[in-house]
Parts: C-alpha cells; structure tokens; sequence
C-alpha cells in the first residue's frame, strides 16, 4: 500500500516513523530498545469544547458532556465490555476524554498487533442501542457526583466559570446530571459520524514494535481513501471575564482559593513554554516569594500554578489551600507588580532552563510518557522533537517580555471553595 | 534485572538494580522503623523537615535551586505505613550521567545530595530550627485535617481505625493534631537521633549508571550514624478483626455515599498462597473487567467505581464504592451475589485466564519503571522476603482454581461502613 511516511530523528533521543494512511489516520510509532511495555493511544480531536458542528449547512447543539459519553460507550460491543476483549489479550486498556481530545489506550508486554486490532476495529464500530445508552446515564452521573466532591475539580470548574463568558471550557467535561439525560443514542451517533473519521485523528504507539508490523495492522482497516470535512461551531470569546469571584462551600477542612488571568490564547507552543517558566521564576520553588509566603504561613504545600491552554483558550491559574484567602490574593497581585518593577533572577531562568532539559530527557524512559507527547505534539501541528529545540531557543528576553502581557489584574478572578459549617 | 543487596554497617543495607534500558537513576533512603502511637506523629513531621532545607540548603529556595542544576532530579520525602511499618522515604531521581551536558557525575552528586538532607538538617544541640518546626508544624496539622477532602480515601480510613482497633494498623499516616501542639525543636531533634538510632534502613539504588559508585560514599557518609545504632526488628502483628458493630453509618455533607465492606481471610492467607489471592482478588474486583466491576458498575448501574483491594501486609480485603444512598442495599445485595458466586466455585477457566494474564502483564511491565520497582522491592524487604516480580509471576501462572476457591471461601465479612451524604431524602 502506497502513502506517505518518513522518519524523523533526533540525535539523542532516536527516531520514530509518522505516517499518514489512506483513510487520513497519522500513525507515529516510536520503537524503543530493551523496554517490555508498549503504549498505545488512539486519539480522536473530539472533547467538550465541542459542543456543536455544522450538517448539510444547519447547525447540529450538542449536549454537554456528549464527547465523553461516548468515549464510555465506544468501550461496549455487541460481544461485550471491550475491557474482555483487551484481557484475552494481556492488555490493559483505558479511556478518557478531556477539553479537546477523547482518548483510547492500552499497556501490553504481548501480542500489540492483536489488541491494536481491537482498538481500531471497535473505535470505528460503536454498539449502541437505547438500553445500554440509558444504563450508562446511571454511570456517568455517579461520575459527575463523586467530582462535585473533589474541591479541585470544583474550584478549577468555578474559576473557569468566572474568567469565559461563553466558551464551553466553563462547563465540566462530564457535563451535567441534567445535561446527559438530553443524550440519546441518535446523538452519539451523529456525533460519532461527524467526528471519528481518521482524519480527525491520531494514532500513537512507544515501546519495542516493529514499524512494519503495526502499519500491517493500520492498513487493514485504513485502506479507504475517504472525505471529510467538519464545520465545528466557532468559539466566539469576548476579552473580558465573565464575573471576578465565585464562591461555594463543600465539607473541606480549609478554604481553597484559586486566582486566575484570562489570557489571549496563544498559537506557538513555545509561548506556553515560556508562561511555565515565567510562573516558576515568578513565584516557584526557586523564589524568595515564595518562601516568604511559605514562612508566614499565606501558602502552604498545596500551592501550585498551572499554565491552562488550549487552542481555542490560555489562563494562567495559581491556587492554595489557606486560611489567609485574602492575603492570598492580595499576595499574588503585589508579587506580579513587584516582578515587574524590578525583573525577574535570569541566574533562576538559566537553573530552569537546564531543568527543563532534564526532566524532558527522564520522559524518554517511559513508553507511556513517549507515545502521550508524540500524540499531544501531533494533534497541536508538532513533532516530539519539538519541545527539545524549544527549551533550547529559550531566553531570558522573551520571560521577560512575556511578563509585560500577561497577568492583566483586569482579566483575573478568584474562586474560593469555603469548608462548610 | 536482580536485586543485588550490601550491608554497609548493622541494620543499613544498600540494595542495587542495575538495568540500562533507562534514562534515569533514582535512591531512595528509606528507614524503617515499627509503628507506634508515641512516635508516629514527630517522625511523620520530620518528613517535613526533611524534605524541606538541610544546612547546605537552608531555604527551600536554595533546595530548589540544587534541584535544577541537578538538571531538574525530583527529590521527595514522605512517611508512610506499610503494614504495622513506618517507613521516613527520601528518595531523588535524576537523567543518567551519559545524559548531561556537561558530563558531570550525576549519580554520585545525587547520592551526595541525598545524604546531606538526611544527615545534616537545619539544626543545632538545642535542636531543629525553631521557625522551620513552626511552619512544618502547622502544614501537618492542616494535612491531616485535609484527609477529609477526598471522601473515598476518608471512608476506606475510617473503616480501617474500625476493624483494626488498638492495633498498630489503625494508626494513622501522619498522626495525630493534638499531638503536634507537644512537639518542640528539641524533642523533634531527639526524635531524629531516635529515628537515625532505631530505624532499619534500606538504600535502593536503581537505574542504569554505575550503580557500584554510590557505595563508597554512601558508606563515607553513613559512618557518622553508626555509633549508637539499635535498628529495631520489625513484626506485622495487625490481624483485622470485626469491631462490636459490624455495620457502622456515618454523615458528611456531600453528594455521594461511600460504602466500604471490610473482609478478613480466616484463616490468614501464607506466602504460599499470594499467587492464588493475586488472581483471585483480581478476578473479583481490581481489574476492569474483574466481577465487581462487570456486575456492580456495568449491569446494575449503580456507580462509576466498584473496587475489591487485598493488603498483603496487614490482611484486609476491601470493597468500595460510591453510590447514592437509596441504591445501597442493592449494591450491597449484588455483591455479596459475586463474593458467593465466586466461593461456589462459579466462575469459568476464561475468566482465570484472562485475570492471569493481566496480571502477568503488569510484573512484566514493571522492570520499565524505577518509580515502580523501588517500592515492589521496599514492601518485599519490609514483608522479611524478597520475591522479584518474576517470581511472583511465576508464582500467578502456577495459581489454580481449587486454590482460589479456598481463597474466597476464607473471606468473611467483618465491616458494612457507609459513609452517607446528610440530609438525604431518603434518610429523612
């Protein structure tokens, strides 16, 4: 069979095959020596910002939570729960749906060819039928309530509440308890047939494979040229937040603060390389702020910060369990003024830098770790290899301007999840 | 890839595995001491401690900063239970040497840099620095206040403090609040010359370089703790036993009942039959496709998660899941329906066959993972053996139905926990 393929090679990290089959699907298979396991990912570019898409020119609304209904059904056939099929095989299978992706993947030590030929004959075939769509509801809602108890998730959920007006990155991915009664089996169906053709997607395998043997595979079922076009609904976002704070209580034992900025969103991956460094060197481990607050007790081990982005959105979000929720904030806000004053440490930037190379260089010992970033790249327009050369053209300069457009007081909120009475 | 054990002095033994398949190294200091009541909060805060400056590295700025011109390694260190064990882990992981830029000997920097936080913390003769207790202090206080925000891991807590009362195994993780307020930056410094005294301690040193270059000054640097050492023999006396109340309801507010059933093997389980519990407490709930999970979750449509867990080191078997709480009698119903089905003996050749090979699957992927191996081969040691994975894999293909259907027929229920969302209409 005839199509398009090459190897792309790094001088320290090896090589991988990408190829783009017939019927649209991008393999990338990345042998590994000597390691056991194989990864495999099958990835679909279809998660819950995808609330709507264009049919015969009308518009098709999509229930909130419709991506990952899916996913959990596409886990069924006529023969049974696929988890039986995987097992027949030795392999370990999941799935999981986030912002923009829906993801199916399996771990094996054995027979990769015979559970690759479950993965893609299965994804292609949904069995759905009302009953079995109506169980899943009962599923899917023990889900959504057991994250309606985690007080990350829910202060995450409210924080994105509060910085997007319209965006669906507002709504949680599972939808809602009411939301996914509006799911029916013509739905998932429509959606499947909009969404899950190869072009749309991508297949990504790490581990000790034979190219060859796994395009074999590839070939049976993507042999058949097809066309495809999907007219997904445009995200129109304004600049301003929606509102700047939101509140809610759970059984917690301190209140959970969460700050954020709504930023442009931005196109190059380097800039949200960038963005994670400018937030280490900003109020990292590294820094004197960070200690101060640590010492007087403002943040404590739960703080983090988190460069949240996608294509379609970028905030920059930072959060703590404390008692001090105010001073939190307030702490935040004058460190970002203080950063800007007098600069950031370039000695830091350069330790970071060269942390960053380790850390991306550790990632090459697992074949899961190989296979999610070689899909990840893919599926933004990159290679694997990408992320190496951008840790290297990193500079000071650009941290530094960087600082200057982000962080924008007037784009930011906050979210408290308070403990309840 | 074998496990290649030296002692470096009495009660310190360094343990190698060597594999080059990997791009990293990582050492782990794990110190090993009983579980107590009068010792398991201060040595829970020296986790703290100790994970958070040294004298070479005072500030956690400057910690941090080491980290990354150890080309970002990942240092950590924490307590934990294991068995009626606990177990102060420092452990850093770092690229190997063929990795650096500057050809650096990373792997013994590493080592060096692990000995510094263990052996020279930020203290005096009149003890730990008093800011720093202070501080490490109150976030312990705040953590173990905060085990109530994940509802799951709370309820599995509270059965466990039930059904091994006044035994080592209830105590948990990080101790008590109430006992912190008593602790001073010199009775913390006695417990550190305690802990450094009594602790049995392990060093594994896994990964691809050089593994033999770390002895030498792993031994240089230890030899200052080896004067008065007494490492102390550590037993696993925790047997789960039924508490008075064998069903026990509490409230929280929240949107999702847990509900936990406590099992114990009567009699106890022996080393020879952990091939048979392997495959028998998989097929009933630890795999995606075990009889919990096809049952419970898929047919009955009762909840996302439905699990079934056997603790080796302490015995228990636990089921859990979260439901609404109008659903928990039928959840209850379908699975004591799958416990006796499976003591029945009803359940089909396939079903061992395809639970093996998962199982078989997961030793054989272990050897591809250092955050793996370590701890596989910690519990091994702690547990007085030392079984690779392979020879538990050998130890699952050899399993049989007969001994599985012992397996199960052992279990009986001791615990109905449930964790219940307050005011529930259907409580009310």
């Amino acid at each position: 069979m005839r199509y398009d393929r090459q190897i792309i090679t790094h001088p320290a990290l090896g090589s991988y095959t990408k190829a783009v089959l017939p019927s649209g699907l991008t393999v990338l298979l990345y042998p590994t020596s000597g390691l056991s396991t194989t990864h495999c990912i099958l990835g679909c570019k279809i998660g819950s910002l995808d609330s709507g898409y264009y049919s015969g020119g009308k518009l098709v609304k999509v229930p909130a939570g419709t991506a990952h209904f899916l996913e959990h059904k596409l886990f069924e056939s006529e023969e049974g729960d696929l988890f039986l099929q995987f097992a027949k095989t030795g392999a370990n299978a999941n799935a999981y749906t986030s912002f923009d992706r829906t993801c199916y993947l399996f771990s094996t030590t054995q027979q990769v060819p015979q559970s690759l030929h479950i993965l893609l004959r299965q994804i292609q075939n949904p069995y759905l039928t009302d009953q079995n769509v109506e169980k899943e509801k009962g599923i899917i809602a023990q889900e959504i309530r057991m994250y309606d108890d985690d007080p990350d998730w829910r202060s995450t959920t409210e924080i994105l509440g509060c910085l997007y007006q319209h965006h669906p990155v507002r709504v949680d991915i599972a939808g809602t308890v009411e939301s996914i009664q509006e799911i029916d089996r013509d739905t998932l169906l429509a959606v499947h047939g909009a969404y899950y053709d190869h072009h749309n997607m991508v297949l990504s395998i790490a581990g000790p494979i034979d190219p060859q043997e796994m395009l074999a595979v590839c070939e049976v079922y993507c042999a058949q040229q097809r066309d495809f076009s999907l007219e997904r609904v445009p995200i129109d976002e304004p600049r301003q937040i929606d509102h700047p704070r939101a509140e809610c209580a759970l059984q917690v034992s301190a209140p959970l603060v969460t700050l954020g900025f709504k930023e442009q969103p931005v196109a190059d991956r380097y800039w949200r390389l960038v963005d994670n460094v400018l937030l280490e060197l900003l109020v990292g481990e590294t820094t004197d702020f960070y200690r101060q607050q640590y010492d007087s007790g403002v943040i404590g081990p739960t703080f983090g910060y988190d460069v949240f982005s996608g294509d379609s959105y970028h905030s920059l979000l930072f959060s703590c369990e404390t008692r001090q929720t105010d001073a939190f904030v307030d702490s935040m806000y004058a460190r970002i003024e203080q950063a800007r004053r007098q600069g950031l440490r370039e000695d830091d930037f350069h330790r970071v830098k060269k942390g960053l190379y380790g850390r991306y260089v550790r990632s090459f010992g697992r074949p899961e770790a190989i296979a999610t970033a070689m899909l990840g790249a893919q599926m933004l327009g990159g290679g694997l290899f990408d992320t190496y050369d951008q840790v290297q053209q990193l500079t000071f300069a650009d941290v530094c301007r960087r600082l200057e457009q982000v962080l924008d007081r007037r784009y930011s909120a906050v979210s408290v999840v308070w403990p309840k009475q | 890839m074998e496990l290649k054990t030296v002692p470096l002095y009495a009660g310190i033994d360094l343990h190698t595995l060597h594999d080059s398949r990997h791009v990293s190294n990582r050492l782990s200091i794990n110190l090993c001491v009983p579980l107590q009541a009068d010792t398991v909060t201060p040595y829970a805060l020296l986790g703290e401690i100790l994970g958070r400056s040294s004298q070479k590295y005072p500030t956690f700025a400057a910690l941090n900063r080491r980290l990354y011109d150890l080309y970002g390694s990942f240092y950590d260190c924490r307590v934990s239970s294991l068995g009626d064990c606990q177990v102060l882990t420092l452990m850093v992981q770092g690229i190997d040497d063929r990795f650096c830029l500057e050809k650096e000997p990373l792997l013994t920097q590493l080592a060096d840099f692990l000995c510094d936080m263990l052996l020279c913390p930020c203290a005096d003769q009149n003890g730990f620095d008093a800011q720093l207790v202070e501080v490490e202090k109150k976030n312990q206080r705040d953590e173990i206040a905060a085990q109530l925000n994940n509802k799951r891991a709370w309820a599995l807590q509270r059965a466990r403090e039930q059904v091994f009362c006044g035994q080592p195994a209830a105590i948990p993780r990080l101790g008590w609040a109430e006992t912190l307020d008593a602790i001073t930056p010199a009775s913390l410094y006695s417990s550190y010359r305690r802990l450094l005294r009594e602790a049995s301690i392990h060093i594994i040193v896994s990964g691809s370089g050089a593994l033999s270059q770390v002895e030498e000054p792993l031994r240089r640097r230890l030899s200052a703790i080896t004067a008065d050492r007494r490492p102390l023999s550590i037993c696993h006396h925790s047997v789960p036993t039924a508490p008075e109340k064998t069903e026990q309801l509490e409230e929280m507010q929240m949107n999702q009942t847990k509900l936990v059933f406590c099992l114990a093997p009567c009699p106890p389980f022996t080393a020879q039959q952990y091939g048979a519990v392997r495959v028998a407490m998989a097929l009933l709930g630890s795999t995606p496709f075990s009889r919990l999970f096809v049952n419970v979750r898929e047919k009955e449509s009762l909840c996302y998660y439905c699990d079934g867990r056997y603790n080796r080191l302490n015995g228990l078997t636990t089921i859990d899941l979260g439901l609404d709480y109008k659903d928990c009698a039928r959840a209850e119903k379908a699975v004591m329906e799958q416990i006796q089905a499976l003591q029945a003996g009803d359940f089909s050749d396939s079903e061992i066959e395809d639970t093996k090979k998962y199982l078989l699957g997961g030793f054989a992927s272990m050897g591809d993972s250092l955050g793996e191996l370590d701890p596989w081969y910690l519990a091994q040691i702690i547990e007085g053996r030392c079984q690779s994975p392979e020879q538990a894999a050998d130890q699952v293909r050899r399993a049989t139905r007969e001994e599985m259907v012992t397996v199960y027929r052992s279990l009986k229920p001791i615990l109905r926990y449930t964790l219940a969302e307050e005011q529930h209409p259907e409580k009310e």
